[in-house]
């Protein structure tokens, strides 16, 4: 899938700092499968899917990204071999995920360790003191997207979604409207003024194209990088909710 | 109220002291000014020259215990290794308000796991995070540097002298901890020593990509023996042999 044209002056730079164990790790949980018996050849498919749909919206994808999808498609061949067929330098009766499992199971552990420490600093934030420390993030500094409860592939699920409902693409002549990013910042931010909380898939909803999808996606992820709403999810993979930004 | 002729306790001038600091005090500073007071006024200093650690600590003990039950909406602290009066986080709306504080900065999750990394397993170089996290890092590192939440440590001493990463004490204060022990699980996901530093620095140089990790574990066998020195904080590397086993428990 080549990425969807958005007009070059509308284009907007958005780091993705979440990699390809993030990817793995989100797409495990969502699938509900056992870490220590992955079936490769789905994940491996479905992590394709999801690295299609980051290049489609031109997201600044990370390198290892790539290399992670060649790592898989290697599993995948090994795993296709009988045990004594399998090179030599790999150790007797050695599987062939291990090491990946390894490497995911370790970080999951630092997930966690993350999650601790976004619990202390929202207490944190509650609590003053003298000469208290304030640290103070220059507002130039892009600190990337500060996605908290909702991931990357949580917005990049419905997004998904919301194209999959589309009718097959129609070639919509010369005269098709084309949608910018910043048209549809616009409209989320006056919807978010006027009707305070909503779904995210009622907004991709009313999309005709692969292109208006896309621009409304990027929108929300400027938005929420510039802090002027938030996203939250009642549950693992429930609903995407987007609200303003909390005063 | 305390007269002139009314002597002071040590528990009130340790009290004092930290309420009047600008920065968390620890044992140590408390007991210098001590005896620098000692020194320049001996009448009211003198007594307390020689106050020893035991007592010191004992009389933060106290105010630890009674500012907890006081409910005066403050109580006495341990952050970043030092003490420190602060607000009761239940305040925090009203406070806010007083203080005019808006849209708090809140780091973002790749910055958090980052930060997780480096907390656990510093002191540490950035191919090594990036081992854990499978992804460049440069430019959250420069966000997390930017923000003093990181600071360079030394420089490893392998070829290339790549730079070695661990948190700063504001980094403690910023999270509430008074020191890297509070961390849930250190002792686990921490790791012993360099040997995997160096084999993974090692990596780098011959240019393989990603650092095999099982490689590193097993040089590491004299990690068995407990040999630490002041900076390694930590007894057992990480899923060595069995990870199925010791993973349960997060894996529900």
């Amino acid at each position: 899938m080549s990425p969807i044209a958005i007009p070059e002056a509308h284009r907007i730079e958005l780091e993705v700092f979440d990699g390809p164990l993030d990817l793995l790790l989100y797409l495990i949980k969502k699938n509900e499968i056992d870490i220590y018996d992955i079936p490769i050849e789905q994940v491996a498919d479905q992590y394709i899917e999801y690295l299609n749909l980051m290049r489609m919206l031109d997201l600044n994808i990370a390198g290892e990204f790539i290399v992670m999808a060649s790592t898989l498609m290697l599993i995948k061949s090994r795993m296709l071999l009988p045990p004594e067929e399998r090179p030599e330098m790999e150790e007797e009766e050695e599987d062939p995920r291990w090491e990946l499992v390894r490497q995911l199971i370790e970080y999951r552990k630092f997930k966690d360790a993350a999650s601790f420490l976004q619990e202390r600093e929202t207490v944190q934030e509650n609590v003053f003191a003298v000469g208290g420390d304030v640290v103070e993030l220059d507002e130039n500094v892009d600190a990337g997207l500060t996605l908290t409860d909702v991931g990357i592939f949580d917005l990049i699920t419905a997004f998904n979604a919301a194209l999959k409902r589309l009718p097959e693409e129609t070639f919509d002549g010369l005269y098709a409207t084309v949608f910018s990013v910043s048209d549809k910042i616009e409209s989320v931010l006056n919807a978010v003024k006027t009707d305070k909380t909503f779904t995210f898939s009622s907004i991709l909803a009313g999309a005709t194209s692969r292109q208006e999808i896309a621009c409304l996606f990027l929108a929300v992820l400027e938005l929420l990088r510039m802090r002027h709403i938030v996203v939250s999810q009642d549950h693992h993979f429930g609903e995407i909710m987007i609200a303003g930004y909390p005063e | 109220m305390s007269t002139d002729e009314s002597l002071v306790e040590l528990k009130e001038i340790v009290g004092a002291l930290i309420l009047a600091s600008r920065h968390p005090l620890t044992l140590a500073q408390i007991r210098a000014n001590l005896r620098a007071v000692a020194e320049t006024d001996k009448d009211r200093g003198g007594p307390f020259a020689t106050a020893r650690e035991t007592d010191v600590r004992a009389a933060i003990e106290q105010l630890l215990q009674e500012t907890r039950r006081s409910g005066a909406g403050f109580r006495l602290v341990e952050v970043a290794a030092g003490y420190r009066f602060q607000s009761d986080e239940r305040c925090g709306p009203w406070l806010k308000h007083l203080l005019h504080v808006e849209k708090p900065h809140r780091l973002s999750r790749p910055a958090l796991e980052t930060l997780a990394i480096i907390a656990y397993r510093q002191p540490l170089t950035r191919l090594e995070i990036e081992g854990v996290r499978g992804v460049n890092v440069d430019h959250i590192l420069r966000v997390l540097m930017e923000m003093q939440l990181i600071h360079m440590v030394g420089r490893s001493k392998l070829a290339g002298r790549p730079m070695l990463f661990g948190t700063t004490k504001r980094f403690l204060e910023h999270f509430g901890l008074g020191d890297l022990k509070q961390l849930p699980g250190i002792e686990q996901l921490a790791r012993i020593d360099r040997h995997r530093a160096d084999e993974l620095a090692q990596s780098e140089n011959t240019g393989e990509d990603v650092p095999d990790t099982a490689e590193a574990d097993e040089a590491d066998e004299d990690a068995k023996q407990p040999e630490k020195s002041a900076t390694q904080k930590t007894v057992e590397d990480v899923d060595d042999d069995e990870f199925d086993e010791d993973d349960e428990d997060d894996d529900e």
